[in-house]
């Protein structure tokens, strides 16, 4: 019997329920399954290991290096290290640049060593340093311990400096536990860069110091919770240079603005994180989203309070380039988790309109390829769109329609009048049916994006890619519901948004959502105690 | 699928002739593409000179064991960032690959011979998990290796990399 099936009146008035808990945990939280992880640790601990060869002949020696290379990739940093100590062939064969390609520091020597500074760094092209909380010191190797503790007390109270080694008394200057390892680094091969959690550690003026550094090669910047703050950092890096990033994390920083996509600095860009940036101006996110990089797959604004919701309403899905050739974005994800003022039905509205935008775009462009023309007034269009959804009838929207100019080309050929009543029809077969007759010329769609490139389908396929859109979790079109068809996942996937906004509820995973629901409760255990004071619950072990 | 019953044949170094069944042959990436090449020839023998016959009938324990499996997609980066990935053999291959040394080696050398990239993977992660945790002497002694460093030379290897060691 699952607990967390019983209604809490039921647990609260079964003083019996104790029996009942064990079954309540997930099955991997069982107690018993450690059996298993030790019994596999084990066979980890003691791996197969043939003897050596009796006639005293080494077979690894006579490899080609290229496969010695091969083997030694599956070893982390500390085995090559001990690795180097075992010949002079293995020396060189450990330091092989295409075995530190990536590095991932947990700890960093005070005094870079040779072997770190002068091989291992000028190879790396994949950096992560990861000190969080703060720099664990290496004991044998501060210089000036004195020092360390002095600078904690100049600096900031949280943050740990140590002395440069060559400084004069009187002008000491310090710098931070990276500072050394970033000097060995070349920037202009480095491709990711994570720094996650540095601003206990790495002061702004340092980080600044680093980003300007970097090249333009550069494809991955993890730099949540670093000391980046203000505004005037974006005027400090060239943010040309990051033409090739496709990853940004800049989570839990103090940012108030970013560089604008209409600056074109954007190109690559498939990532950003925003979590928690609870000084970003809403100024900068509607910037943002009026001109989201077309490239963009995945945007978190977990934790952005600030952003109200007309800002997300007003965010555009749909991209226009100069010749006015509407695609969707690449927006496939985008995480609103734990912005309190938005309720479900926020979501489910912003889901609806976002997705319908790109319905509209894509069987826009079909229309327009047939070269039909039609007017149909925005506004028209917009308020019944919105009155035919009764629930989510708010003066709101309304005013919205009247100002969204920006996107109003998305409408303005959108489908034959007498068809229409509502756009939530646009989608029927009677629709399809006739413009089946009308035409079978091929529809081309804008050049510029990859997965459109790949549909070069006629109407019949349009046709049948267009009823399929209803396959979605969450769909208040109701006709459109009836036909289910088979065919079109790849059209879905351009249209649907994927919005994130409770981890736990969201979840597909049953068992996190029942241990959830436990919790809550939990919770009503708590307050039936505190009614009856007298009382108690016993937690069996 | 009589497609698949289709056999190859194969010759190796010590002009051993071994008939297998085509879906177990194109394992091997190399075969596979020879055997395109040379087209539908019946009886026609491949020639595989890098491979003893020993070696060769491991192997093809192996590929039977795994014919059934999709082929890996031919060399995309993203592959091998996932295989790296993931140290874990599965335990039939564990369980095969617990040969002498010199086999396990002429193992590693036929699997990137023949283009099989699953197994040259396996090879790999089982010398390098043999390697893991050892100290220097001991992997000296796991592969008959003299050490050529003075004692002093070591001991300055070793404590420039004491930092990584915690």
């Amino acid at each position: 019997m699952d607990i967390t099936l019983l209604p809490p009146t039921h647990i609260l008035s079964n003083h019996s329920h104790l029996a009942l808990l064990p079954s309540a945990l997930p099955k991997h939280c069982h107690p018993s399954s450690s059996r298993h992880s030790t019994s596999s640790k084990s066979i980890m601990m003691h791996p197969y290991t043939p003897k050596p060869p009796k006639d005293g002949s080494s077979p690894f020696t006579t490899l080609p290096t290229e496969i010695q290379l091969l083997i030694l990739s599956h070893l982390d940093l500390s085995d090559l290290l001990t690795l180097l100590r075992v010949s002079r062939s293995f020396y060189s064969l450990g330091l092989s640049p295409t075995l530190h390609r990536k590095l991932s520091l947990n700890n960093i020597p005070s005094i870079i060593p040779h072997i770190l500074g002068n091989h291992i760094l000028p190879s790396v092209r994949e950096l992560s340093i990861n000190l969080f909380p703060f720099p664990r010191s290496y004991n044998g190797y501060h210089p000036n311990y004195l020092g360390m503790l002095l600078s904690q007390n100049i600096k900031r109270g949280n943050t740990k400096y140590h002395r440069q080694r060559n400084s004069h008394l009187g002008m000491v200057k310090y710098e931070s536990v990276i500072g050394p390892i970033m000097k060995h680094v070349k920037f202009d091969q480095l491709r990711i860069l994570n720094i996650p959690f540095s601003s206990s550690y790495l002061p702004m003026y340092e980080l600044e110091s680093i980003l300007e550094n970097i090249s333009s090669n550069i494809e991955k910047l993890d730099l949540r919770g670093s000391s980046l703050s203000g505004d005037k950092w974006i005027e400090l890096l060239g943010w040309e240079k990051f033409g090739n990033l496709k990853e940004l994390d800049l989570g839990f920083t103090n940012i108030h603005s970013l560089p604008l996509p209409s600056s074109n600095c954007y190109t690559n860009l498939r990532y950003i994180s925003l979590s928690s940036c609870t000084s970003l101006s809403v100024e900068t996110i509607s910037g943002l989203f009026r001109d989201l990089p077309i490239s963009l797959e995945k945007l978190d604004l977990s934790r952005l309070d600030q952003i109200p919701f007309q800002t997300l309403f007003d965010m555009k899905v749909i991209h226009e380039d100069s010749t006015g050739v509407l695609t969707p974005t690449g927006l496939r994800e985008i995480k609103l988790v734990g912005i309190d003022h938005l309720t479900r039905r926020d979501i489910r509205t912003l889901k609806n309109w976002w997705e319908k935008q790109r319905r509209d775009c894509l069987s826009n462009t079909s229309h327009r390829e047939r070269g039909k023309e039609r007017k149909l007034s925005l506004e028209s269009q917009l308020v019944d769109w919105t009155h035919s959804r009764t629930e989510i009838e708010t003066p709101e929207l309304i005013s919205r329609s009247s100002t969204s100019s920006a996107s109003s080309s998305a409408y303005s050929t959108a489908s034959e009048e007498d068809i229409i009543d509502t756009p939530s029809t646009s989608y029927s077969s009677r629709e399809y049916s006739g413009s089946d007759v009308r035409s079978n010329r091929k529809i081309m769609l804008p050049s510029q994006h990859n997965f459109l490139q790949s549909l070069s389908f006629d109407s019949n396929s349009a046709i049948s890619d267009n009823q399929s859109i209803p396959q979605r979790k969450i769909s208040t079109i109701p006709r459109a519901k009836k036909k289910i068809g088979s065919q079109g996942d790849h059209e879905v996937d351009i249209i649907s948004i994927n919005i994130i906004h409770s981890a736990i509820l969201e979840s597909e995973d049953e068992d996190g959502y029942r241990q959830f629901i436990g919790e809550v409760v939990g919770g009503t255990l708590d307050v039936g105690n505190e009614i009856q004071p007298r009382g108690y619950i016993e937690i069996d072990q | 699928m009589s497609d698949n019953k289709q056999k190859v044949i194969l010759q190796t170094s010590d002009d051993e002739q071994f008939t297998v069944e085509k879906i177990v042959a194109e394992r091997s990436a190399m075969i596979k593409s020879m055997m395109e090449d040379l087209g539908e020839q019946e009886g026609q023998a491949i020639p595989l000179p890098n491979v003893s016959s020993s070696v060769l009938t491991k192997i093809l324990e192996y590929c039977d064991h795994h014919k059934n499996e999709p082929l890996p997609a031919a060399d995309s980066s993203d592959a091998d960032d996932s295989r790296r990935k993931t140290s874990e053999i599965g335990e039939w291959d564990a369980r095969w690959i617990q040969v002498d040394q010199e086999m396990l080696f002429e193992i590693i050398l036929a699997a990137n011979y023949l283009d099989i990239k699953p197994l040259l993977d396996v090879g790999c992660k089982t010398v390098a998990n043999m390697i893991k945790g050892k100290t220097p002497e001991e992997i000296r002694k796991l592969f008959n290796i003299t050490n050529d460093f003075t004692p002093e030379e070591e001991e300055q290897i070793r404590k420039e990399n004491e930092w990584a060691e915690e």
